[in-house]
């Protein structure tokens, strides 16, 4: 088995900058990611294959990722990318995989850098072919130059749905309608907050400006309540929202429509941290159960950092910084440089972080989607995509004793699909929250298994006969 | 639907070719995805679920959702989203688990 000091799995801009941080260090860091290329779900790039004509045209985000993917180009990384890691085991050893092959990788300390992914709330209809998720969406667009419909509806709540929306009208897509569950009147309370974030302001300007060119508009408190179609989606039904985001009686809207792109937040990958026992720490707004760090962003295990989005969501900038603190702790710990070293190499990305905090909190308070909404879910509603569990079957399971996620996965198999609970662990864990009255943090995760992604047997049994 | 490569940014394809999908030559240019190949021939319904047979497509396109599952070359249950699409491919829609018996 081969072993190496770092591996830092996620090449997004926490993983690289801990990448860049511990080369700095003398370290030879293990940089693992699922996609082609480096930049995570942000940074996501044109594949290799495309040209682009006139990058500068490609906007501030882009402008950003080049700048960093630049900087781990130059830096003495190794980038192992269009690798999966399915497993984490005793003594740091992940399970790789990589075009059918498995490995395995035993590493002297490790730095998770998983990302998020976008949280939908189940309604009825959201298995329909044609609605996606807003990240899906902008991947699409972004990285793909493919159009999701001819008319397009999107729905959700945060700061992720305009750049996806402002992306989307620029790529000449017909947006039929943007709806946005938050209000205005209640940004306004929180406007102390954004006092010195220029760089957001720039950023939001960028994005809002493509909607005014393009009129469209952005219909406040209101969400997509249902989809509906043969087969595929054919129109969603809107609703008007109250203050707690209970959809209001009466106010129901059918919009005709082919695409439909949801989004409220994000839940964080969290199954390599749960696999290594790290204590996780539920945290609204910031994606739900968080890897637990102190200020070194070293977790509850040792030698085992976390950096990111998987810490709570907080946005690129605070993912580097955190990524950066990451990578010198690392380098700390496999005693590439001194205490003091460490200490005075992680100051200034500390000082960053206490400037950048104050609006993620904001952004976490205003857009964390609101309880009423869950009411979309109704008893017919698929909760659970790869088991095909509804929401009534995870009420029986309740009814009938579960009173956590772990009861509800033995009696349903919700959470046991190919996707091991990524995409319905929030939502059934709101199903038991609200139907038990018991506190999100008080019903738990779905635990990890030994193998967090499918891996085929045939590439285990290989890897088996190659290491015997 | 493809993006016109003349609107902004100015971005050109990779070279074309074709892919089979369930046995119908479609047009694919190298870079793009198994699932984008198929959104952009109009192909929204990657698979159908095993208890139900309902239709599903693309939900989260970045790997995580493990719904767009596809045969490929033979190989079920294939993410149509991480997949690159290359010259000869073969490709079906998925029923179920995707093997000859429906579990």
């Amino acid at each position: 088995m081969r072993g190496v000091g770092l591996a830092i799995v996620g090449a997004g801009p926490a993983g690289l900058s801990a990448a860049i941080a511990a080369s700095k260090c003398g370290l030879r860091p293990v940089v693992i990611d699922e996609n082609p290329a480096p930049g995570g779900q942000i940074y996501r790039q044109l594949p290799q294959e495309f040209q682009v004509e006139h990058p500068e045209t490609l906007g501030l985000t882009y402008e950003k990722g080049q700048r960093l993917l630049a900087r781990a180009y130059d830096a003495n990384i190794e980038l192992k990318l269009g690798t999966t890691v399915w497993g984490l085991f005793e003594n740091l050893i992940l399970g790789l995989e990589s075009e059918g092959r498995a490995e395995s990788l035993q590493c002297g300390a490790l730095v998770l850098a998983t990302g998020g992914y976008d949280r939908a709330i189940p309604f009825p209809g959201w298995t329909l072919p044609g609605v996606m998720t807003l990240g899906g969406a902008q991947t699409l667009v972004k990285s793909q130059r493919i159009l999701p419909g001819k008319k397009i509806i999107l729905s959700g709540a945060g700061p992720f749905l305009l750049p996806v929306t402002s992306q989307l009208v620029e790529a000449g897509a017909n947006i039929v309608a943007v709806l946005e569950a938050s209000k205005p009147m209640r940004w306004l309370s929180k406007a102390g907050s954004l006092w010195g974030q220029w760089e957001r302001f720039r950023e939001g300007w960028d994005y809002v400006k493509p909607l005014l060119r393009a009129r469209v508009g952005v219909r406040f408190g209101q969400a997509v309540i249902e989809a509906w179609g043969k087969g595929k989606v054919e129109g969603v039904v809107t609703a008007s929202l109250d203050d707690d985001w209970h959809p209001i009686a009466g106010t129901e809207q059918t919009i005709l429509a082919d695409a439909v792109a949801v989004g409220y937040g994000f839940s964080l990958n969290t199954q390599l941290s749960r696999l290594c026992r790290c204590e996780h720490e539920f945290r609204k707004g910031y994606g739900g159960w968080t890897v637990k760090v102190d200020r070194r962003q070293a977790t509850s295990v040792a030698k085992v950092f976390a950096a990111g989005e998987t810490t709570g969501i907080g946005g690129s900038d605070i993912a580097a910084a955190e990524g950066s603190i990451a990578g010198y702790s690392a380098a700390e710990a496999l005693g590439a440089i001194s205490e003091q070293e460490a200490t005075a190499r992680r100051a200034p990305y500390l000082e960053r972080l206490r400037k950048l905090r104050p609006f993620a909190r904001m952004m976490a308070d205003l857009f964390s989607p609101r309880d009423g909404l869950f009411d979309i879910t109704s008893p017919e509603t698929v909760v659970c995509r790869c088991e095909e569990v509804t929401a009534a079957q995870v009420h029986q399971a309740i009814d009938n004793g579960a009173n956590d996620l772990t009861g509800v996965k033995s009696r349903t198999r919700a959470g046991m699909g190919m996707c091991q609970g990524r995409v319905c662990g929030a939502s059934v864990a709101t199903l038991v929250a609200r139907r038990t009255g018991r506190e999100q943090d008080e019903v738990g995760a779905f635990t990890g298994r030994p193998i967090v992604k499918p891996v085929s047997m045939g590439a285990l049994a290989e890897m088996g006969r190659g290491e015997s | 639907m493809r993006i016109s490569e003349s609107s902004t940014p100015l971005v050109r394809r990779g070279q074309g070719f074709e892919i089979e999908v369930d046995g119908i030559p479609r047009q694919a240019f190298e870079g793009e995805t198994v699932a984008s190949v198929m959104l952009a021939n109009r192909t929204r319904t990657l698979r159908k679920t095993r208890k139900a047979k309902e239709p599903r497509g693309l939900f989260c396109g970045i790997g995580v959702c493990y719904d767009c599952l596809i045969i490929v070359d033979g190989s079920a249950n294939v993410r149509a989203c991480m997949t690159k699409a290359e010259p000869g491919m073969k490709v079906r829609t998925q029923e179920g688990v995707g093997g000859g018996e429906e579990g």
